[in-house]
């Protein structure tokens, strides 16, 4: 295994290494050097970045795509303070909910974590979230992104009714609405007028981290 | 295994039901009503999906409690009255089911992974013996453990449904990989009948999925990998939303049109999931009558 703490960092992301990765984590806030933390960062990304690739050609399953997620927003918490000390700026505030009558939370959870380690401020709303909210959190977030997830095919119903109450209140304008679940799919998010359709978690995150780059 | 059981296996294939969900749509279940709740709201509507069962031709009819564990029911205003709810989703179906069909209890699984923490497997294990036990004492035939995803999920449900003494039918559902042969925690179908076979369940079985040809395969890598009886419920292809509402592309007829093969391949058991109806047991009654 290479020496080079950010090589190994994403090595052990990769072979389920907890013990190992938290350890490469260690090695760099030992550092305390904001650059080898974004270093570190930019490391777990591209991990997560294989580990998506796998998951999607059916190499990888949830049970490898939930537990990275885990690892990364562990090793996260850890190496995030550095990135903040330094100055460095979150990407955003992403604001993520299960839509209401749904109250499935892993897809949104592993979504959440995915989206951390890729930077953003989450806010998660849980589960079950009624249209209100969702708009209530657009006003007092002001995030970049709005995400809903909706496992059940019978409260796919609620996501255009989200989007309705957006705009409605003038919100939708100043937000991108990604969402993503079992019951959803891409000619679904164009219906209700969402800007994109996630079919997992490391996809939403990379559709996401493009928009912040615009 | 249950006298009467054994005496219903010899018979050869025996039908269940279908899809709950969609019928309960129809005779009114609002989007992102819980469904188990009107076991208690309005069992007359249930009884009548359960009735259409086996009108159609069900020897199985299953049970309305798929979500009523505690866990499941996390956050819904009817927690608390989860034996309640158990009890009165096996009435209703033991009315339907009068002496025509036997009723087989449904628990599904919990929707939290243990994976992720996000819940326990003691947390897991009180939840299913409370809603095993309540399906027992309301009258249940048989319980069905199904559209598990998880082994480790399923086993602790398997370990509660069978404290209870009744038979018990183990189900997963294979909808991941390259070739939607595996669950979405990566288990193939061999591994899951191994791991099943060794807990000592009754039944075998898969459901949901990604529609009836795909279990051809999967029920043909049980039958190989164990010689426990075989209980396929598919769904009627892959879900789609067109302008809101949910679509199934498979009829009736051609869901039919597979049942020889996968009689073939070493079901015992069949009936449907997702997006089927009394039409496709009437179907299959049709086909087996042939």
């Amino acid at each position: 295994m290479s020496d080079d703490p950010r090589e190994k960092l994403k090595s052990c992301l990769l072979n389920l290494d907890k013990n190992g990765l938290l350890q490469a984590v260690q090695a760099v806030v030992a550092e305390a050097n904001p650059e080898a933390a974004q270093d570190a960062v930019d490391a777990l990304a591209e991990g997560l970045q294989i580990v998506g690739r796998r998951f999607q050609e059916g190499e990888w399953f949830l049970g490898e795509l939930v537990y990275t997620g885990e690892l990364a927003k562990e090793a996260m918490g850890q190496l995030s303070p550095l990135l903040k000390s330094s100055g460095a700026e979150s990407k955003g505030t992403v604001v993520i909910g299960t839509v209401a009558g749904d109250l499935h939370d892993l897809g949104k959870n592993i979504f959440g974590n995915y989206a951390a380690s890729a930077g953003f401020e989450i806010v998660d709303l849980g589960v079950g979230v009624a249209v209100e909210d969702f708009a209530r959190a657009a006003r007092e977030h002001q995030p970049v992104a709005l995400g809903m997830s909706c496992l059940l095919t019978v409260c796919a119903g609620s996501v255009g009714k989200v989007i309705e109450e957006l705009s409605r209140q003038g919100l939708r304008e100043a937000l991108k609405v990604i969402i993503g679940g079992a019951a959803l799919t891409e000619e679904f998010a164009k219906d209700v007028g969402a800007d994109a359709f996630a079919p997992d978690a490391v996809t939403g995150t990379d559709i996401i981290r493009a928009w912040s780059c615009e | 295994m249950a006298a009467w059981l054994d005496e219903m296996l010899s018979s050869g294939p025996i039908l269940t039901d279908g899809a709950w969900g969609t019928e309960l749509q129809a005779r009114g279940l609002a989007l992102g009503e819980m469904p188990d709740a009107w076991n208690l709201s309005h069992p007359d509507r249930v009884e009548a999906v359960a009735r259409a069962y086996v009108d159609a031709g069900s020897r199985v009819v299953l049970t309305n409690t798929f979500r009523a564990s505690r866990i499941a029911l996390e956050n819904h205003p009817e927690v608390d009255r989860v034996v309640e709810l158990n009890r009165a989703g096996v009435a209703i179906s033991k009315r339907a089911a009068g002496n025509d069909a036997r009723v087989f209890a449904s628990i599904g699984p919990s929707g939290k992974l243990l994976l992720s923490g996000g819940v326990s497997k003691e947390q897991l294990a009180a939840s299913f013996y409370e809603q095993a036990e309540a399906l027992c004492e309301g009258g249940a035939d048989a319980i069905v453990v199904e559209t598990m995803a998880d082994l480790a999920e399923a086993e602790i449900a398997i370990e509660a449904a069978k404290a209870t003494g009744l038979p018990v039918v183990a189900c997963m559902v294979f909808d991941s990989g390259k070739h939607k042969d595996r669950t979405a925690m990566g288990t193939t179908a061999t591994q899951a009948a191994e791991a099943l076979g060794a807990l000592d369940v009754d039944v075998i079985g898969a459901n949901c999925g990604n529609g009836i040809e795909g279990y051809i395969p999967v029920c043909a890598e049980y039958a190989a990998a164990s010689d426990k009886p075989i209980w396929i419920k598919a769904n009627a292809g892959i879900p789609e939303l067109k302008n809101g509402e949910v679509v199934y592309d498979t009829t009736a007829e051609e869901f039919a049109d597979f049942l020889p093969r996968l009689i073939e391949a070493g079901a015992t058991f069949v009936g449907g999931c997702c997006g089927t109806s009394p039409q496709f047991i009437q179907a299959l009654k049709d086909k087996l009558a042939k």
